[in-house]
């Protein structure tokens, strides 16, 4: 099952993104899971087997193919990977990999940030000095950089985000978690021709090439349209952002996927396993 | 005595207690209901478990500094001094038994209608935690 968590601040700004999901969705106001799990990012996909065991560590996987462009991240091998784990138990490789532990500087960060959210929730001008704190003390962490971005009545797709982006390209794209599988440059020569490698921008540390920012606006337009039309507000009055996230998509695919093969093929698998057994309590 | 807000990950907890520069000094009583531990002669102490720590460095007359308390069991903490908010992390050792150790970590937070669910209600089951955002 698919269980997701918002790192939002409030229910309504998630709400329209989660039409149709039947799965369970919480709110995580506090970030509480940037905490626990070292979530640095969204989307992040942890694997939990059914004895609580972390099968597959933080990994930054995608729901669809829509900001391809932008992030060089594809869904479907994510995507086959949960199947085949579901269906078999089969681990992908990058399962083994060990996510290193939060540093004095992220920890802090995640306080400030916690600071700041409560001050903000009091009305108290001062919460911008903590969201500067937490920006300082871990400057590469989007769920401490970005997500404040709203709480500040800034656009997680303004100006401020793309200097951020292009700060952390150059820093080497750091992320607590398997890195998206498209960017690892290894695997740039599978990719179809005529798409970017986004090491080139990296390598030089010219921030974020032109043309990915213009396919990011583009694609981020549309989906301000789409999710105008979805919640029957003009679009002129719609704050826009929440629409833009590609990470609800994963929700979506996930469900979707689990749905299916935990149903069917589960049930067949277990009857000759009970068999041959030990018996179980 | 005033009070100090205490941000914890799960909650905010109002408790007796007063600043005084980078301390946070709390009654013995406030020290269990945030922390879960308890100061003792030999130690900070919860169930069976004790960590050893010179009762005497933690203690301000009555009071004990909730801070140094919180360090001695692996809790971070960050104090908005003109505020009286303090923040404190989750146990650092839970979260590397999670990175390490690969067990999940529990939480309970509200669905979007506000009921609490936790991870672990929907144990023996796969189960894909997906963090995301609108952001």
């Amino acid at each position: 099952m698919v269980i997701g968590v918002a790192l939002d601040e409030s229910a309504d700004d998630v709400r329209p993104l989660t039409e149709g999901i039947s799965f369970p969705v919480l709110l995580d106001r506090d970030h509480v899971l940037a905490e626990l799990y070292a979530v640095s990012n969204v989307p992040t996909v942890v694997w939990i087997d059914e004895d609580g065991a972390i099968a597959r560590p933080n990994s930054a996987e995608v729901g669809t193919d829509m900001f391809f462009e932008f992030t060089g991240v594809r869904p479907d091998e994510h995507l086959d990977r949960v199947r085949e784990w579901v269906r078999s138990g089969t681990l992908p490789a990058d399962a083994a990999t060990e996510i290193p532990d939060l540093n004095v500087d992220e920890i802090e960060a995640r306080l400030a940030f916690r600071i700041a959210v409560h001050l903000r929730r009091c009305g108290e001008p001062s919460a911008a000095d903590w969201f500067a704190t937490a920006a300082e003390l871990a400057p590469m962490d989007f769920t401490v950089r970005r997500a404040a971005m709203p709480l500040q009545d800034l656009s997680p797709f303004g100006e401020q985000f793309f200097e951020f982006y292009a700060e952390w390209k150059k820093a080497g794209r750091p992320y607590h978690g398997i890195p998206a599988s498209g960017n690892e440059p290894q695997r740039l020569s599978q990719r179809p021709s005529g798409l970017i490698p986004d090491t080139t921008a990296n390598q030089r540390g010219r921030g974020l090439a032109a043309r990915e920012r213009s396919e990011l606006e583009r694609v981020s337009a549309q989906r301000t349209r789409e999710g105008a039309q979805r919640l029957k507000v003009p679009e002129e009055t719609s704050i826009g952002w929440p629409t833009h996230s590609t990470s609800v998509q994963v929700l979506m695919r996930l469900g979707s996927v689990l749905v299916a093969q935990v149903r069917v093929p589960s049930a067949k698998r277990t009857r000759p396993m009970a068999r041959v057994g030990p018996a179980r309590s | 005595m005033s009070t100090v807000t205490v941000l914890m990950p799960h909650e905010s907890l109002e408790v007796d207690g007063h600043c005084v520069d980078d301390l946070v000094l709390v009654d013995r009583e406030s020290l269990h209901g945030v922390l879960g531990w308890d100061l003792k002669p030999q130690g900070l102490c919860r169930e069976s478990e004790c960590i050893p720590v010179t009762e005497i460095d933690l203690l301000h007359g009555d009071c004990v500094d909730l801070r140094a308390a919180a360090t001695a069991v692996g809790v971070s903490s960050m104090l908005a001094d003109d505020t009286d908010l303090v923040a404190l992390s989750v146990p650092s050792q839970t979260r590397s038994d999670a990175l390490s150790g690969r067990r999940a970590p529990n939480f309970v937070l509200p669905d979007l209608d506000g009921e609490d669910r936790s991870l672990e209600q929907f144990a023996g089951r796969k189960r894909l935690l997906v963090a995301f955002a609108s952001w």
